[in-house]
Protein backbone atom coordinates (compact mmCIF):
# COMPACT_ATOMS: atom_id res chain seq x y z
CA UNK A 1 0.00 0.00 0.00
CA UNK A 2 1.14 3.58 -0.46
CA UNK A 3 -0.40 6.54 0.82
CA UNK A 4 -1.15 9.07 -2.13
CA UNK A 5 0.05 12.43 -2.04
CA UNK A 6 -2.59 14.86 -3.49
CA UNK A 7 -1.19 18.16 -5.24
CA UNK A 8 -1.92 21.25 -2.85
CA UNK A 9 -1.78 23.47 -5.92
CA UNK A 10 -5.23 24.70 -7.01
CA UNK A 11 -7.71 22.66 -9.04
CA UNK A 12 -5.89 21.39 -11.86
CA UNK A 13 -7.20 17.73 -12.01
CA UNK A 14 -9.81 16.96 -15.07
CA UNK A 15 -13.41 17.30 -14.32
CA UNK A 16 -15.68 14.36 -13.74
CA UNK A 17 -19.59 14.33 -13.00
CA UNK A 18 -22.07 11.70 -14.17
CA UNK A 19 -25.19 13.16 -15.85
CA UNK A 20 -28.57 10.64 -15.97
CA UNK A 21 -27.73 9.51 -19.21
CA UNK A 22 -24.78 8.45 -18.65
CA UNK A 23 -20.91 9.16 -17.91
CA UNK A 24 -19.67 12.50 -19.21
CA UNK A 25 -15.80 13.39 -18.94
CA UNK A 26 -14.42 16.45 -19.88
CA UNK A 27 -10.57 17.22 -19.88
CA UNK A 28 -9.63 20.83 -17.69
CA UNK A 29 -6.51 22.03 -17.96
CA UNK A 30 -3.48 20.29 -16.94
CA UNK A 31 -3.69 16.90 -15.20
CA UNK A 32 -2.20 16.06 -11.80
CA UNK A 33 -2.99 12.86 -9.75
CA UNK A 34 -6.60 12.73 -9.00
CA UNK A 35 -8.30 13.27 -5.78
CA UNK A 36 -9.83 10.21 -3.43
CA UNK A 37 -12.94 9.39 -5.66
CA UNK A 38 -15.80 10.12 -3.36
CA UNK A 39 -18.24 6.91 -2.20
CA UNK A 40 -20.31 5.79 -5.00
CA UNK A 41 -18.22 7.27 -7.68
CA UNK A 42 -19.20 5.88 -11.17
CA UNK A 43 -15.94 5.95 -12.41
CA UNK A 44 -14.61 3.49 -10.33
CA UNK A 45 -17.02 0.80 -12.21
CA UNK A 46 -17.28 -0.01 -15.48
CA UNK A 47 -19.61 2.74 -17.26
CA UNK A 48 -21.82 -0.40 -18.60
CA UNK A 49 -23.11 -1.36 -15.21
CA UNK A 50 -26.93 -0.75 -14.57
CA UNK A 51 -27.46 2.46 -11.94
CA UNK A 52 -29.65 0.61 -10.08
CA UNK A 53 -26.83 -2.08 -9.04
CA UNK A 54 -25.54 -0.80 -5.49
CA UNK A 55 -21.79 0.51 -6.22
CA UNK A 56 -19.25 -0.85 -4.27
CA UNK A 57 -16.39 -0.36 -6.21
CA UNK A 58 -13.12 0.78 -4.51
CA UNK A 59 -10.80 0.56 -2.13
CA UNK A 60 -10.97 -1.35 1.05
CA UNK A 61 -9.41 -2.84 4.04
CA UNK A 62 -10.11 -4.96 6.42
CA UNK A 63 -11.17 -3.48 9.82
CA UNK A 64 -8.61 -4.19 12.66
CA UNK A 65 -6.32 -7.49 12.43
CA UNK A 66 -7.22 -10.19 13.38
CA UNK A 67 -5.85 -13.63 12.33
CA UNK A 68 -8.39 -16.12 13.83
CA UNK A 69 -11.91 -16.13 11.64
CA UNK A 70 -14.26 -17.79 14.63
CA UNK A 71 -18.39 -17.71 14.37
CA UNK A 72 -19.76 -14.29 14.59
CA UNK A 73 -21.32 -15.46 18.74
CA UNK A 74 -17.85 -16.15 19.70
CA UNK A 75 -18.05 -19.45 20.12
CA UNK A 76 -15.15 -22.06 18.73
CA UNK A 77 -15.60 -23.01 15.10
CA UNK A 78 -17.56 -26.53 14.96
CA UNK A 79 -14.50 -28.67 13.55
CA UNK A 80 -14.61 -32.34 13.67
CA UNK A 81 -12.49 -34.03 15.62
CA UNK A 82 -9.53 -34.25 13.11
CA UNK A 83 -9.66 -30.84 12.13
CA UNK A 84 -9.60 -29.76 16.35
CA UNK A 85 -6.50 -31.69 16.80
CA UNK A 86 -4.56 -30.01 13.48
CA UNK A 87 -5.73 -27.01 15.17
CA UNK A 88 -4.76 -27.53 18.61
CA UNK A 89 -1.10 -29.19 17.27
CA UNK A 90 -0.40 -26.00 15.28
CA UNK A 91 -1.45 -23.59 18.13
CA UNK A 92 1.14 -25.78 20.67
CA UNK A 93 3.96 -25.63 17.76
CA UNK A 94 3.54 -21.99 17.74
CA UNK A 95 3.33 -21.47 21.45
CA UNK A 96 6.53 -23.50 21.16
CA UNK A 97 8.24 -21.15 18.70
CA UNK A 98 8.44 -24.03 16.30
CA UNK A 99 5.63 -23.33 14.02
CA UNK A 100 4.56 -25.84 11.66
CA UNK A 101 4.21 -25.09 7.56
CA UNK A 102 1.87 -22.44 6.18
CA UNK A 103 1.66 -22.55 2.57
CA UNK A 104 1.60 -18.65 2.21
CA UNK A 105 4.97 -18.60 3.72
CA UNK A 106 6.18 -20.59 0.63
CA UNK A 107 3.77 -17.85 -1.45
CA UNK A 108 0.78 -20.33 -2.13
CA UNK A 109 -2.37 -18.54 -2.31
CA UNK A 110 -4.33 -18.08 0.83
CA UNK A 111 -7.46 -18.45 -0.56
CA UNK A 112 -10.97 -18.28 0.64
CA UNK A 113 -11.92 -17.27 2.90
CA UNK A 114 -8.79 -16.66 4.76
CA UNK A 115 -8.24 -13.71 2.07
CA UNK A 116 -11.46 -11.95 3.68
CA UNK A 117 -9.60 -11.20 6.82
CA UNK A 118 -5.93 -10.01 4.97
CA UNK A 119 -5.35 -7.00 6.15
CA UNK A 120 -3.88 -5.46 2.75
CA UNK A 121 -6.16 -3.47 1.02
CA UNK A 122 -8.53 -4.84 -1.50
CA UNK A 123 -10.17 -3.24 -4.93
CA UNK A 124 -13.72 -3.90 -5.97
CA UNK A 125 -14.40 -3.32 -10.20
CA UNK A 126 -17.90 -3.90 -10.98
CA UNK A 127 -18.71 -4.54 -14.68
CA UNK A 128 -21.96 -5.83 -16.13
CA UNK A 129 -21.27 -9.40 -15.88
CA UNK A 130 -18.75 -9.45 -12.81
CA UNK A 131 -17.22 -8.71 -9.40
CA UNK A 132 -13.57 -8.62 -9.61
CA UNK A 133 -11.50 -8.83 -6.26
CA UNK A 134 -8.23 -7.19 -6.72
CA UNK A 135 -5.67 -7.72 -4.01
CA UNK A 136 -2.79 -6.37 -3.03
CA UNK A 137 -1.66 -9.57 -0.63
CA UNK A 138 -0.23 -11.83 -3.36
CA UNK A 139 -1.54 -9.82 -6.30
CA UNK A 140 -4.15 -12.19 -6.05
CA UNK A 141 -7.44 -11.46 -7.92
CA UNK A 142 -10.78 -13.25 -7.90
CA UNK A 143 -13.62 -13.18 -10.56
CA UNK A 144 -17.50 -13.35 -9.32
CA UNK A 145 -19.56 -14.18 -12.34
CA UNK A 146 -23.18 -12.45 -11.98
CA UNK A 147 -25.76 -14.71 -12.80
CA UNK A 148 -24.01 -17.60 -13.65
CA UNK A 149 -24.15 -21.27 -12.81
CA UNK A 150 -21.15 -23.14 -11.70
CA UNK A 151 -19.57 -25.15 -14.18
CA UNK A 152 -19.96 -28.86 -13.98
CA UNK A 153 -16.43 -29.71 -13.68
CA UNK A 154 -14.47 -27.41 -11.56
CA UNK A 155 -10.81 -27.91 -11.32
CA UNK A 156 -10.05 -27.33 -8.29
CA UNK A 157 -8.20 -23.86 -6.79
CA UNK A 158 -7.18 -21.82 -3.54
CA UNK A 159 -9.55 -19.08 -4.49
CA UNK A 160 -12.62 -20.92 -5.89
CA UNK A 161 -14.83 -20.24 -8.25
CA UNK A 162 -17.31 -18.00 -7.78
CA UNK A 163 -20.95 -17.17 -8.52
CA UNK A 164 -23.13 -14.31 -7.60
CA UNK A 165 -26.00 -12.54 -7.54
CA UNK A 166 -27.90 -9.14 -5.68
CA UNK A 167 -30.76 -9.83 -3.62
CA UNK A 168 -31.45 -6.09 -2.77
CA UNK A 169 -28.28 -3.96 -1.46
CA UNK A 170 -26.79 -7.30 -0.79
CA UNK A 171 -24.24 -9.30 -3.06
CA UNK A 172 -24.58 -12.84 -2.44
CA UNK A 173 -21.41 -14.89 -3.56
CA UNK A 174 -21.69 -18.52 -3.98
CA UNK A 175 -18.17 -20.15 -4.15
CA UNK A 176 -16.75 -24.01 -4.51
CA UNK A 177 -14.33 -25.92 -6.23
CA UNK A 178 -11.48 -25.19 -3.62
CA UNK A 179 -8.29 -27.32 -3.12
CA UNK A 180 -7.80 -28.81 0.32
CA UNK A 181 -4.69 -27.58 1.27
CA UNK A 182 -5.14 -23.74 1.45
CA UNK A 183 -6.63 -22.53 5.88
CA UNK A 184 -9.43 -21.26 6.93
CA UNK A 185 -7.52 -18.24 8.47
CA UNK A 186 -4.27 -17.43 9.82
CA UNK A 187 -4.78 -19.35 12.78
CA UNK A 188 -4.65 -22.64 11.16
CA UNK A 189 -8.32 -23.96 10.85
CA UNK A 190 -8.09 -26.48 7.95
CA UNK A 191 -10.76 -27.13 5.14
CA UNK A 192 -11.51 -30.05 2.81
CA UNK A 193 -12.28 -29.59 -0.90
CA UNK A 194 -15.81 -30.18 -0.23
CA UNK A 195 -15.64 -27.08 1.28
CA UNK A 196 -18.64 -24.48 -0.14
CA UNK A 197 -18.63 -20.59 0.99
CA UNK A 198 -21.04 -18.12 0.93
CA UNK A 199 -20.74 -14.79 1.47
CA UNK A 200 -23.20 -12.02 1.86
CA UNK A 201 -21.36 -8.66 1.22
CA UNK A 202 -22.99 -5.11 1.59
CA UNK A 203 -22.82 -1.38 2.23
CA UNK A 204 -23.11 -1.23 6.02
CA UNK A 205 -22.80 2.97 5.02
CA UNK A 206 -20.60 4.49 2.46
CA UNK A 207 -17.75 3.93 4.88
CA UNK A 208 -17.75 0.48 5.53
CA UNK A 209 -18.45 -3.13 3.56
CA UNK A 210 -19.89 -6.14 5.59
CA UNK A 211 -18.47 -9.46 4.81
CA UNK A 212 -20.93 -12.25 6.43
CA UNK A 213 -19.67 -15.62 5.13
CA UNK A 214 -20.68 -19.14 5.71
CA UNK A 215 -18.60 -22.21 5.54
CA UNK A 216 -20.28 -25.42 4.82
CA UNK A 217 -17.72 -28.55 4.77
CA UNK A 218 -18.99 -31.08 6.06
CA UNK A 219 -16.06 -33.05 5.86
CA UNK A 220 -14.04 -30.66 8.24
CA UNK A 221 -16.97 -29.03 10.34
CA UNK A 222 -20.14 -30.68 12.46
CA UNK A 223 -22.37 -27.71 10.92
CA UNK A 224 -22.05 -25.01 8.45
CA UNK A 225 -20.42 -21.53 10.78
CA UNK A 226 -20.82 -18.06 9.81
CA UNK A 227 -18.11 -15.88 10.57
CA UNK A 228 -18.22 -11.96 9.69
CA UNK A 229 -15.59 -8.86 8.51
CA UNK A 230 -15.97 -5.37 8.12
CA UNK A 231 -13.94 -3.41 5.18
CA UNK A 232 -13.25 0.14 5.65
CA UNK A 233 -13.87 2.58 2.48
CA UNK A 234 -10.12 3.55 1.45
CA UNK A 235 -10.01 5.94 -1.40
CA UNK A 236 -6.66 7.12 0.26
CA UNK A 237 -4.31 4.35 -0.68
CA UNK A 238 -3.28 3.03 -3.77
CA UNK A 239 -2.08 -0.86 -4.49
CA UNK A 240 1.77 -1.38 -3.22
CA UNK A 241 3.73 -3.90 -4.99
CA UNK A 242 3.60 -7.13 -2.82
CA UNK A 243 5.83 -10.07 -4.28
CA UNK A 244 5.94 -12.90 -1.77
CA UNK A 245 9.05 -14.35 -3.94
CA UNK A 246 10.85 -11.56 -3.17
CA UNK A 247 10.18 -11.86 1.07
CA UNK A 248 7.64 -8.75 0.82
CA UNK A 249 8.33 -5.42 2.34
CA UNK A 250 5.14 -4.53 2.91
CA UNK A 251 3.92 -6.19 5.90
CA UNK A 252 1.90 -4.62 8.20
CA UNK A 253 2.87 -4.06 11.92
CA UNK A 254 1.77 -6.41 15.34
CA UNK A 255 -1.18 -4.19 15.06
CA UNK A 256 -2.18 -4.60 11.36
CA UNK A 257 -0.91 -1.29 10.55
CA UNK A 258 0.87 -1.21 6.85
CA UNK A 259 4.05 0.63 6.38
CA UNK A 260 3.77 4.16 4.66
CA UNK A 261 6.80 3.66 2.02
CA UNK B 1 -10.08 17.30 4.76
CA UNK B 2 -8.92 21.07 3.90
CA UNK B 3 -10.27 24.31 3.51
CA UNK B 4 -8.72 24.60 0.25
CA UNK B 5 -10.24 21.14 -0.65
CA UNK B 6 -13.92 22.02 0.69
CA UNK B 7 -13.66 25.05 -1.77
CA UNK B 8 -12.44 23.29 -4.72
CA UNK B 9 -14.84 20.87 -4.43
CA UNK B 10 -17.57 23.22 -3.90
CA UNK B 11 -16.67 25.15 -6.90
CA UNK B 12 -16.71 21.88 -9.10
CA UNK B 13 -20.01 21.70 -7.79
CA UNK B 14 -21.12 24.92 -9.05
CA UNK B 15 -19.40 23.93 -12.27
CA UNK B 16 -21.21 21.13 -12.48
CA UNK B 17 -24.44 22.45 -11.64
CA UNK B 18 -23.89 24.96 -14.73
CA UNK B 19 -23.02 22.94 -17.38
CA UNK B 20 -25.05 19.83 -16.79
CA UNK B 21 -27.90 21.30 -18.37
CA UNK B 22 -26.52 22.87 -21.51
CA UNK B 23 -24.58 19.35 -22.25
CA UNK B 24 -27.80 17.48 -21.46
CA UNK B 25 -29.89 19.73 -24.01
CA UNK B 26 -26.99 19.88 -26.90
CA UNK B 27 -24.76 16.29 -26.31
CA UNK B 28 -27.69 13.76 -26.17
CA UNK B 29 -26.37 12.60 -29.71
CA UNK B 30 -22.65 13.30 -29.39
CA UNK B 31 -22.32 11.91 -26.07
CA UNK B 32 -21.49 8.24 -27.53
CA UNK B 33 -19.09 9.92 -29.47
CA UNK B 34 -17.29 11.59 -26.74
CA UNK B 35 -16.89 8.26 -24.67
CA UNK B 36 -13.66 6.51 -24.83
CA UNK B 37 -14.20 2.95 -26.55
CA UNK B 38 -14.78 -0.04 -24.48
CA UNK B 39 -11.76 -2.10 -24.41
CA UNK B 40 -13.05 -3.90 -21.21
CA UNK B 41 -13.23 -7.90 -21.58
CA UNK B 42 -11.36 -10.94 -22.49
CA UNK B 43 -8.35 -10.77 -24.99
CA UNK B 44 -5.86 -12.96 -26.10
CA UNK B 45 -2.61 -12.81 -27.67
CA UNK B 46 -2.61 -13.52 -31.52
CA UNK B 47 1.01 -13.48 -32.28
CA UNK B 48 2.67 -15.09 -28.93
CA UNK B 49 6.57 -14.90 -29.45
CA UNK B 50 9.72 -15.99 -27.48
CA UNK B 51 11.30 -12.76 -28.95
CA UNK B 52 10.35 -9.53 -29.01
CA UNK B 53 10.94 -8.06 -32.54
CA UNK B 54 10.66 -4.45 -34.08
CA UNK B 55 7.11 -3.61 -36.34
CA UNK B 56 9.92 -4.59 -39.24
CA UNK B 57 10.64 -8.09 -37.57
CA UNK B 58 14.18 -7.08 -36.85
CA UNK B 59 16.41 -7.22 -33.95
CA UNK B 60 16.07 -3.84 -31.83
CA UNK B 61 18.58 -1.44 -32.28
CA UNK B 62 20.87 -2.51 -29.45
CA UNK B 63 23.54 -0.41 -28.92
CA UNK B 64 26.99 -2.21 -27.68
CA UNK B 65 25.96 -2.08 -23.92
CA UNK B 66 23.20 -3.43 -24.88
CA UNK B 67 24.36 -6.32 -27.11
CA UNK B 68 26.75 -7.26 -24.23
CA UNK B 69 23.67 -7.77 -21.91
CA UNK B 70 21.67 -9.17 -24.15
CA UNK B 71 23.97 -11.87 -25.22
CA UNK B 72 24.69 -12.23 -21.73
CA UNK B 73 21.11 -13.08 -20.75
CA UNK B 74 21.17 -15.86 -23.93
CA UNK B 75 24.15 -17.55 -22.87
CA UNK B 76 22.52 -17.86 -18.85
CA UNK B 77 19.45 -19.08 -20.92
CA UNK B 78 21.61 -21.58 -22.34
CA UNK B 79 22.60 -22.47 -18.84
CA UNK B 80 19.35 -22.62 -17.85
CA UNK B 81 20.20 -19.79 -15.28
CA UNK B 82 18.38 -16.53 -17.03
CA UNK B 83 19.50 -13.15 -15.13
CA UNK B 84 15.64 -13.13 -14.12
CA UNK B 85 14.95 -16.86 -12.53
CA UNK B 86 11.48 -17.27 -13.23
CA UNK B 87 12.02 -20.70 -11.40
CA UNK B 88 11.46 -18.61 -8.33
CA UNK B 89 8.09 -17.90 -9.34
CA UNK B 90 9.12 -14.07 -9.46
CA UNK B 91 6.67 -11.69 -11.78
CA UNK B 92 7.14 -11.44 -15.42
CA UNK B 93 6.78 -7.96 -14.78
CA UNK B 94 5.85 -4.90 -17.37
CA UNK B 95 5.88 -5.13 -20.78
CA UNK B 96 6.66 -9.17 -20.54
CA UNK B 97 3.43 -10.33 -18.81
CA UNK B 98 1.76 -8.20 -22.26
CA UNK B 99 3.53 -10.44 -24.38
CA UNK B 100 2.35 -14.02 -22.40
CA UNK B 101 -0.11 -16.40 -24.29
CA UNK B 102 -2.65 -16.86 -21.25
CA UNK B 103 -5.80 -14.89 -21.28
CA UNK B 104 -5.83 -11.24 -20.38
CA UNK B 105 -9.01 -9.33 -18.61
CA UNK B 106 -8.90 -5.31 -19.15
CA UNK B 107 -11.40 -3.89 -16.31
CA UNK B 108 -11.87 -0.53 -17.55
CA UNK B 109 -13.31 2.36 -15.53
CA UNK B 110 -12.78 6.48 -15.58
CA UNK B 111 -10.27 6.42 -13.29
CA UNK B 112 -8.46 3.65 -13.79
CA UNK B 113 -7.68 0.72 -16.18
CA UNK B 114 -6.61 -2.55 -14.65
CA UNK B 115 -4.85 -5.62 -16.82
CA UNK B 116 -5.60 -8.65 -15.44
CA UNK B 117 -3.24 -11.15 -16.60
CA UNK B 118 -3.65 -14.61 -15.81
CA UNK B 119 -0.61 -15.52 -15.95
CA UNK B 120 0.90 -15.37 -12.96
CA UNK B 121 -2.25 -13.40 -11.61
CA UNK B 122 -0.31 -10.33 -12.52
CA UNK B 123 -2.46 -6.76 -12.29
CA UNK B 124 -1.39 -3.94 -13.98
CA UNK B 125 -2.43 -0.49 -12.88
CA UNK B 126 -3.31 2.43 -14.93
CA UNK B 127 -4.20 5.64 -13.55
CA UNK B 128 -6.38 8.07 -15.83
CA UNK B 129 -5.04 11.25 -16.89
CA UNK B 130 -2.59 11.68 -14.74
CA UNK B 131 1.18 12.76 -15.56
CA UNK B 132 4.15 10.35 -15.54
CA UNK B 133 5.17 10.31 -11.80
CA UNK B 134 8.83 12.02 -11.23
CA UNK B 135 10.82 8.73 -11.18
CA UNK B 136 12.86 10.06 -8.20
CA UNK B 137 10.02 9.82 -5.95
CA UNK B 138 8.91 6.08 -6.91
CA UNK B 139 9.99 2.66 -6.10
CA UNK B 140 10.99 0.60 -8.74
CA UNK B 141 9.04 -2.33 -9.13
CA UNK B 142 8.19 -5.31 -11.56
CA UNK B 143 4.94 -4.07 -12.76
CA UNK B 144 6.32 -0.04 -12.91
CA UNK B 145 4.38 2.66 -12.59
CA UNK B 146 1.49 3.19 -15.85
CA UNK B 147 -0.40 6.36 -16.19
CA UNK B 148 -2.62 6.14 -19.14
CA UNK B 149 -5.00 8.63 -20.93
CA UNK B 150 -7.49 8.57 -24.02
CA UNK B 151 -6.34 10.01 -27.58
CA UNK B 152 -9.40 9.78 -29.70
CA UNK B 153 -9.86 5.68 -29.82
CA UNK B 154 -6.59 4.88 -28.50
CA UNK B 155 -5.63 4.22 -25.23
CA UNK B 156 -2.41 5.83 -24.51
CA UNK B 157 -0.24 4.49 -21.48
CA UNK B 158 3.00 5.47 -20.15
CA UNK B 159 5.23 3.45 -18.14
CA UNK B 160 8.56 3.92 -16.09
CA UNK B 161 10.09 2.32 -12.76
CA UNK B 162 10.84 -0.98 -14.17
CA UNK B 163 13.66 -2.53 -11.68
CA UNK B 164 16.37 -4.33 -12.95
CA UNK B 165 15.39 -7.95 -12.68
CA UNK B 166 12.75 -7.82 -15.38
CA UNK B 167 13.77 -8.73 -19.22
CA UNK B 168 11.49 -7.89 -22.36
CA UNK B 169 10.83 -11.23 -23.80
CA UNK B 170 11.38 -14.92 -22.78
CA UNK B 171 14.71 -15.27 -24.60
CA UNK B 172 15.76 -12.34 -22.42
CA UNK B 173 16.20 -8.97 -24.61
CA UNK B 174 17.88 -6.39 -21.44
CA UNK B 175 16.39 -3.02 -20.39
CA UNK B 176 18.30 -0.49 -17.86
CA UNK B 177 15.91 1.01 -15.15
CA UNK B 178 15.58 3.96 -16.82
CA UNK B 179 13.93 2.39 -19.63
CA UNK B 180 10.71 4.18 -20.23
CA UNK B 181 7.37 2.46 -22.61
CA UNK B 182 4.40 4.20 -24.48
CA UNK B 183 1.77 1.85 -25.48
CA UNK B 184 -0.89 2.76 -27.46
CA UNK B 185 -4.21 0.18 -27.78
CA UNK B 186 -7.21 0.69 -30.01
CA UNK B 187 -9.63 -1.69 -30.83
CA UNK B 188 -9.36 -2.92 -35.02
CA UNK B 189 -11.32 -5.31 -36.93
CA UNK B 190 -14.50 -4.01 -35.61
CA UNK B 191 -13.59 -4.72 -31.70
CA UNK B 192 -12.86 -8.18 -32.55
CA UNK B 193 -9.16 -7.52 -31.84
CA UNK B 194 -7.33 -5.04 -29.77
CA UNK B 195 -3.93 -3.89 -30.75
CA UNK B 196 -0.80 -2.69 -28.54
CA UNK B 197 1.75 -0.72 -30.48
CA UNK B 198 4.53 -0.64 -27.86
CA UNK B 199 7.74 2.05 -28.16
CA UNK B 200 10.72 1.40 -25.88
CA UNK B 201 12.91 4.35 -25.24
CA UNK B 202 16.35 3.25 -23.20
CA UNK B 203 19.41 4.83 -24.46
CA UNK B 204 21.87 2.96 -22.54
CA UNK B 205 20.82 0.14 -24.08
CA UNK B 206 19.17 1.31 -27.73
CA UNK B 207 20.32 3.24 -29.95
CA UNK B 208 16.81 5.02 -31.08
CA UNK B 209 13.42 4.14 -29.33
CA UNK B 210 11.89 1.03 -31.23
CA UNK B 211 8.56 -0.16 -31.64
CA UNK B 212 6.63 -3.63 -31.59
CA UNK B 213 3.24 -4.29 -32.58
CA UNK B 214 1.34 -7.06 -30.69
CA UNK B 215 -2.71 -8.00 -31.38
CA UNK B 216 -5.25 -9.61 -29.15
CA UNK B 217 -8.24 -11.53 -30.11
CA UNK B 218 -11.40 -11.26 -28.29
CA UNK B 219 -12.41 -13.70 -26.35
CA UNK B 220 -15.91 -13.22 -24.73
CA UNK B 221 -17.30 -16.33 -22.52
CA UNK B 222 -13.42 -17.24 -21.47
CA UNK B 223 -12.83 -17.36 -17.48
CA UNK B 224 -9.41 -17.01 -16.72
CA UNK B 225 -8.48 -19.82 -14.27
CA UNK B 226 -5.95 -19.73 -11.18
CA UNK B 227 -2.60 -19.75 -12.93
CA UNK B 228 -0.08 -21.78 -10.29
CA UNK B 229 3.68 -21.37 -11.01
CA UNK B 230 4.58 -23.02 -7.67
CA UNK B 231 3.45 -26.44 -8.48
CA UNK B 232 0.62 -28.48 -8.55
CA UNK B 233 -1.55 -28.45 -5.29
CA UNK B 234 -1.41 -32.42 -5.29
CA UNK B 235 2.03 -32.70 -5.30
CA UNK B 236 2.28 -30.74 -1.82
Amino acid sequence: MSLMHYPSAPFVRLLQFSSIAGLVVIPVLALAVQEPPQPNDPGLRDRDVNASVPNISGMWQVRGYNRYIKPEDGSLPPWLPWNQQAFEERAAAEAAGTPLYDPTAACFPSGIPRIIAAPYPVEIVQTPDEVVFLYETQHLFRVVHLGKQHPAVIEPSSMGHAVGHWEGDTLVVDSTGFVDTTQIDEQGSKHSAQMRVIERIRKLDNGSLEVEFTIDDPAAFSKPWTAKRVWEWRPDVRFYEYVCEENNRNAPDANGVLRNF
Amino acid sequence: MTTTRIFRRSALAALATLLIPSLLATTTNVQAAELPPDIGGIWQLTNYTTGVRTVDGQLPPLTGEGKAAYAANLAARKQMKPREDMSRCVPSGTPRAMFAPNPLMILQTARKITLVQEYQHQLRHIYMDEPVPDPDAIELSFTGESVGHWEGDTLVIDTIGLHRDTVLDREGMPHTTDMSIKERLRLIEGGKQLEAVMTFTDPAYYSAPWTTRIVFDSKPGIELTEYNCLGRYEDL
